[in-house]
């Protein structure tokens, strides 16, 4: 019965506010327009310097060939290595093919024929992506094996970022938000006067969270909204699985906010701890690297990480179309981290020192 | 002078008196060099691949030996039917299958019929990870058939350049420099200025004989400093923990990274002339600050594979320029005539930033 | 005479409100000249016009010679001042604060403390603790020896005194007649009207405009509808020998600090109990333990029959409770706090809304309800806090200095509330630093250092001490136990 009037009261505090609202509209809305584009390690147009030692018809095919691929974009055909490794040191030029001399004949011989690569390595991914295309390439033509991509036929990475990316604006406006307005009133004094009426500690958490765990879905709504206006992604499993793991997930990280800002003084301080801990938490998700390409000590840490196990739901659902029964495993890991942090909530607000 | 003493010190209590700030932000670059040097890697391994056979013969089992033996390949199932396989990818249990086809061995090892199938929900990995199984799979055909590999195929060597061992690690040092740096000198300056704003203290020290833009430029004097000791700290923890060895001039490395700091600071001092809540400098300086520098330094993410538009605005994010800056001295360990051109875009951001603030700061209240 | 400051048709809005309409006014060189005024007059526009940190819409004013808006560098040179909301820095401690604010002043600790000694004797006990950690009133204290601490040709000083104890206080104007004979301009604005008598000249402002500008004592009689009410008078029939609350040996420390130190006492049903102290005496912290906010040391306490150790959430069902610190929410509208607390405390729904009506009618709000509370004048948002820490009817409110800062009209008004209040039954437990309101009480304790050194009627209490009025009993009782515990420190 207390919790309406305090609930009423967030909202309309809220609704007074000039900026938050419209920070909870627009930051998604900017979120999502943006970061997919931003965020994309598809590497395209690598800038290549091709040095071609044979100048014979089949040396030249395959410069036609790689400057036609749509990975490469054939920068300059220098004379000599040191020349392209200058281009590469001036960071014009990414990747360096060079075609030996007698590569044509080696090859009308029936012999193997060698080239040579050099890719800028500086960039990890683009140099080892570039090495990848540039085989493929070469080797296509006799590849005898089918390939299959399943999920993302068309090897689009925003398809892979997006969903991933709806958990990143859940964490910021459900986890940050809640956190700062506890500190606020810490701040303003008014939270004694609340803790000399009878409004018990529940109470007044629930009403702290509720008005967030509605911002949280309006949010997610916008968000697949998006996804679908924009990029053209529409979940592949079922919505009610989404909803129901979001709700846990942002139970949880509702509950964290105020673990954190219960521990806190002032906002400066609940802030930078709660950066702190979401970025740890972000990169250790599997939000841009895989999980299993972590050393076996960086895999232990990432199982207590309650992002990673929402970030696997939401590409699992939105992507691969699994079911409810398929994603039990981090649901219950969701659901132990979910009452953890909101018991720590509960119990952390003091009304009596 | 004693005057600028006493504010410095003032200014380190407030530092330092906040444990749990302080230790984040000693924390933070050790944190994020350990993270992103050892958790962190787009490596290829261990990737938890599925087999899919009907044909238990020595042939299948040689290819199934050579997938599971290297360090990129981890086979955890063996799979009867392309069902178990589709469970298998939607519990997210298995990124790579092999099918093979069902009398692998009566087919003269014909590889028509060999499929490499990939989770492409990361289409990166997905390409990587399947030409790596090709690679593998074929050169243990060509041990069955007892033939050359690539009796059809062009040999290619190929060569890493400046990062020989293909560690990420290379790559997102300069970027954590300039995320730390403009965390510490941009943000915490404003916030720290703007806190006087709205305590009140700003009042009194206004009032004070102290010339008030002297007040302001000598509260940003302790971020100087600490972001000093945060440039050694990530300095010798990339040279000695992560083996990244400073290639170019160490000079040249240090004058950049002092004129970014500069950049930093005046931006940090601008946004507290334009703000007068710490919420609201909080929140200018995470959003418009911090994601742009973390999107747009190059620490995870291309910027050249990135639409025009944003490449267009990420000209406009100084981390940018002091990161690809850091990448050349650096790592490529090229001469400071390579790096004109971000050291002369960081320069006019400095003039540009000191004249608008020069112009915002106010000596009064609103 | 010369005129230090000249202030020529000064007009300044901040939007539609109008802040200071038209002011003309001169300040003498080494006079003590007095601006009093209800809250929201326009006190503070005007210091800090003069101090330089506004400009002025229309009108000019120096300061010694030197035009406000032009010359505000030769200005800050020569000025000291003190803002309303004089803010220290909480995570300094209490010396590093003194010497900072001695430093950019151009000066050190030592050359003045001669200045300060006396307040600062009172808080150099715990002068390595920080800011963030005194109580209200020994920040205020603080704030006034950083304030002090060097030597201006002219001081600014806007409201110092609130929230600070008579015996300080007294200490403080005796530290500005020092000041004044060293030929120092001081221009200061009080709530308080003893001090208001002490300046040479004041100017009653209200509504942005200076009404008149004369000698204390012709202002206060031309004015003294507003700044001399006469007092109130209540008889008490209701009370009766049934105690609602039940202190024995109460104990409070903090580390080695006893803040509360063996405190015994009983209210009882329908009194309005005074509770009177020095700054730093442990007021709050004893009335925090009694609300249930704080766990006592050790020792015992009953409040409406419930123990404050294991029952505090009973306690918080039956009383009231309004904080030192102006807690509503500033972002709600008056009817909107009113609901949410009513709320809170599980009044009816359907009851909330005809009930506040009511309400706002009695404290002369209705016509407010819809205004947001960070718009209203403090005056009006010490009643609307009043009122919602009754509402729910208890038996029982404790209201923690709840008149700190404003006029003697509105606090006499505010005390008009609490007779009507107290004439329907309810218990008030008041704490104040205003002698007159604390005759205004049936029955009074003064603590001092975390002891209660006398409690009884305001009456009985004169005459035990041989005293024309409550603030020289204060004075003996208080002034007594700073010289013995100087001296414990000193032996």
């Amino acid at each position: 019965m207390k919790l309406r009037y305090l609930v009423e009261k967030e909202f309309k505090q809220l609704k007074r506010n000039s900026f938050l609202p419209r920070l909870i509209l627009i930051f998604p809305c900017m979120l999502m327009l943006v970061i997919p584009w931003a965020t994309t390690q598809e590497i395209k147009d690598l800038r290549i310097s091709i040095i071609d030692n044979d100048h014979s018809p089949s040396s030249q095919r395959l410069t036609r060939q790689i400057a036609a691929s749509r990975y490469f974009q054939l920068k300059n055909t220098p004379k000599t290595y040191s020349e392209a490794l200058s281009f590469v040191e001036r960071d014009e030029t990414d990747i360096i093919l060079e075609i030996p001399n007698g590569f044509e004949k080696e090859q009308v011989n029936g012999r193997q024929a060698s080239v040579f690569i050099a890719a800028n390595a500086v960039n990890g991914s683009k140099g080892i992506l570039g090495n990848s295309y540039l085989q493929q390439i070469l080797s296509s033509p006799k590849s005898a094996y089918s390939l299959r991509y399943l999920f993302n036929p068309t090897l689009d990475y925003k398809v892979f970022m997006v969903p991933a990316l709806m958990t990143m604006i859940l964490v910021l406006l459900c986890g940050f938000l809640p956190a700062l307005n506890v500190v606020s009133e810490k701040e303003s004094g008014t939270i004694e006067q609340i803790n000399v009426t009878p409004a018990s500690r529940l109470t007044f958490t629930l009403a702290k969270l509720l008005p967030y765990w509605i911002i949280g879905f309006i949010v997610l709504n916008l968000c697949m909204f998006f996804a679908w206006l924009v990029y053209g992604q529409i979940p592949e499993g079922s919505v009610g699985t989404i909803y129901l793991a979001t709700f846990v997930f942002i139970l949880l990280v509702s509950g964290f906010g105020l673990v954190i800002s219960n521990h806190s003084a002032t906002m400066q301080q609940a802030m930078f701890v709660m950066w702190f801990c979401m970025l740890v938490f972000i990169l250790m998700s599997g939000l841009f690297t895989p999980i299993n390409s972590m050393p076996q000590w960086a895999q232990l840490i990432t199982r207590i990480n309650p992002l990673r196990y929402f970030m696997e739901i939401m590409r699992m659902v939105y992507l691969k179309g699994s079911a409810f029964r398929d994603i039990l495993p981090q649901m219950g890991m969701l659901a132990v981290f979910a009452i953890l942090f909101n018991t720590w909530a509960v119990f952390s607000y003091k009304k009596q020192k | 002078m004693k005057q600028f003493v006493a504010f410095i010190r003032k200014e380190f209590y407030h530092i330092f008196r906040d444990r749990r700030t302080t230790l984040i932000l000693i924390g933070m670059p050790i944190t994020q060099i350990i993270l992103f040097g050892f958790a962190i890697s787009t490596e290829v391994k261990n990737v938890q691949t599925a087999i899919l056979s009907n044909s238990p013969d020595i042939e299948t089992r040689h290819v199934i030996d050579r997938l599971d033996a290297s360090e990129y390949f981890t086979i955890k199932y063996i799979v009867h039917s392309s069902e178990e396989l589709n469970e298998l990818f939607r519990q997210n249990k298995i990124e790579l299958a092999i099918a093979f086809p069902d009398d692998f061995n009566k087919q003269r090892l014909d590889t028509e019929n060999l499929q490499i199938i990939a989770d492409a929900t990361d289409p990166n990995q997905a390409i990587i990870r399947s030409t790596y199984a090709n690679g593998i799979i074929s050169t243990a055909l060509a041990e069955l058939r007892q033939t050359s590999p690539g009796e059809h195929l062009t040999l290619v060597h190929s060569r890493l350049l400046y990062n020989p061992r293909m560690q990420s690690t290379y790559n997102f040092v300069p970027g954590i420099m300039g995320l730390i740096l403009m965390l510490i000198c941009a943000m915490m300056t404003s916030i720290s200025i703007v806190r006087e704003k709205e305590t009140g203290t700003m009042e009194v020290l206004l009032v004070s004989p102290m010339n008030a833009l002297f007040v302001t430029l000598s509260k940003a004097v302790p971020y100087f400093v600490l972001s000093l000791l945060n440039l050694a700290t990530i300095l010798l923890l990339s040279v000695f923990v992560l083996k990244v060895p400073v290639a170019g001039s160490l000079a040249t490395l240090l004058g950049i990274s002092l004129l970014f700091i500069f950049v930093s600071l005046a931006l940090g001092l601008f946004i507290s002339c334009v703000t007068r809540t710490q919420v609201a400098a909080m929140l200018i300086s995470g959003m418009v600050l911090m994601i742009p520098t973390i999107i747009f330094s190059g620490i995870i993410f291309p910027i050249e594979s990135m639409p025009t538009v944003l490449q267009g605005i990420s000209c406009l994010i100084p981390a940018r320029w002091y990161a690809s800056a850091v990448r050349k001295v650096m790592i490529e360990g090229v001469p400071f005539a390579f790096v004109l051109q971000e050291t002369g875009i960081l320069m006019a951001m400095a003039i540009l930033l000191v004249i608008l603030t020069t112009r915002k700061f106010k000596n009064r209240l609103e | 005479m010369e005129h230090i400051i000249e202030i020529n048709h000064v007009s300044k809005r901040y939007g539609k409100v109008k802040a200071l309409l038209d002011v003309t006014l001169q300040v003498r060189k080494g006079e003590v000249f007095g601006l009093i005024g209800p809250d929201g007059s326009g006190k503070s526009t005007l210091f800090r016009i003069l101090t330089t940190l506004l400009l002025a819409d229309s009108g000019t004013a120096t300061v010694n010679g030197w035009n406000t808006a032009k010359d505000f560098k030769q200005i800050r040179r020569i000025v000291g001042y003190m803002p309303g909301k004089f803010s220290l820095y909480q995570d300094l401690t209490v010396k590093e604060n003194l010497e900072f604010f001695a430093t950019i002043f151009h000066t050190t600790v030592a050359a003045h403390y001669e200045q300060i000694r006396e307040i600062y004797e009172q808080i150099a006990p715990f002068r390595d603790r920080q800011a963030g950690a005194l109580s209200g009133g020994m920040k205020q204290k603080l704030a006034l020896c950083c304030a002090l601490i060097h030597e201006p040709a002219i001081l600014f000083l806007d409201e110092p005194t609130t929230g600070v104890d008579p015996v300080s206080r007294k200490e403080f104007w005796e530290i500005l007649r020092r000041l004044q004979e060293r030929g120092i301009t001081i221009m200061i604005s009080t709530p308080f009207m003893d001090e208001a008598r002490r300046c040479d000249r004041i100017a009653f402002i209200q509504n942005g405009e200076i009404k008149d500008v004369d000698s204390p004592t012709v202002i206060l009689e031309r004015f003294k509808d507003i700044l001399c009410p006469p007092p109130l008078t209540h008889k008490n029939s209701l009370t009766d020998s049934q105690p609602v609350i039940q202190v024995k040996q109460l104990v409070k420390q903090f580390g080695n600090f006893t803040a509360v130190d063996h405190i015994s006492f009983e209210v009882k049903r329908g009194e309005i109990f005074g509770f009177l102290g020095a700054n730093g005496a442990g007021k709050t912290t004893a009335m925090r333990i009694l609300c249930g906010l704080s766990r006592p040391t050790s020792g015992e306490a009953l409040v409406m029959g419930y123990d404050v150790r294991t029952q505090s959430e009973d306690i918080k069902r039956h009383i009231g409770y309004m904080s030192q610190k102006f807690s509503l929410y500033e972002d709600l509208s008056v009817r909107e706090n009113i609901r949410l607390f009513a709320g809170i405390y599980g009044v009816p729904d359907k009851d909330i809304a005809p009930r506040s009506d009511q309400t706002l009618h009695r404290i002369g709000l209705f016509d407010e309800r819809d205004t947001l509370v960070k718009e209203l004048p403090l005056g009006w948002k010490q009643r609307l806090a009043f009122s919602i820490s009754i509402f729910h009817e208890p038996r029982l409110v404790f209201l923690d200095e709840p008149t700190g800062g404003v006029d003697p009209a509105t606090r006499r008004q505010f005390w008009q509330f609490i007779y009507h209040a107290a004439d329907q039954g309810i218990t008030i437990f008041v704490t104040t630093h205003y002698m007159d309101e604390a005759e205004y009480c049936d029955r009074i304790s003064i603590m001092v250092d975390g002891q209660i050194k006398a409690l009884d009627t305001p009456a009985n209490l004169k005459r035990r001490f041989t005293a024309k009025d409550l603030d020289e009993v204060f004075q003996q009782l208080t002034r007594n136990a700073t010289n013995l515990s100087k001296q414990n420190h000193e032996s």
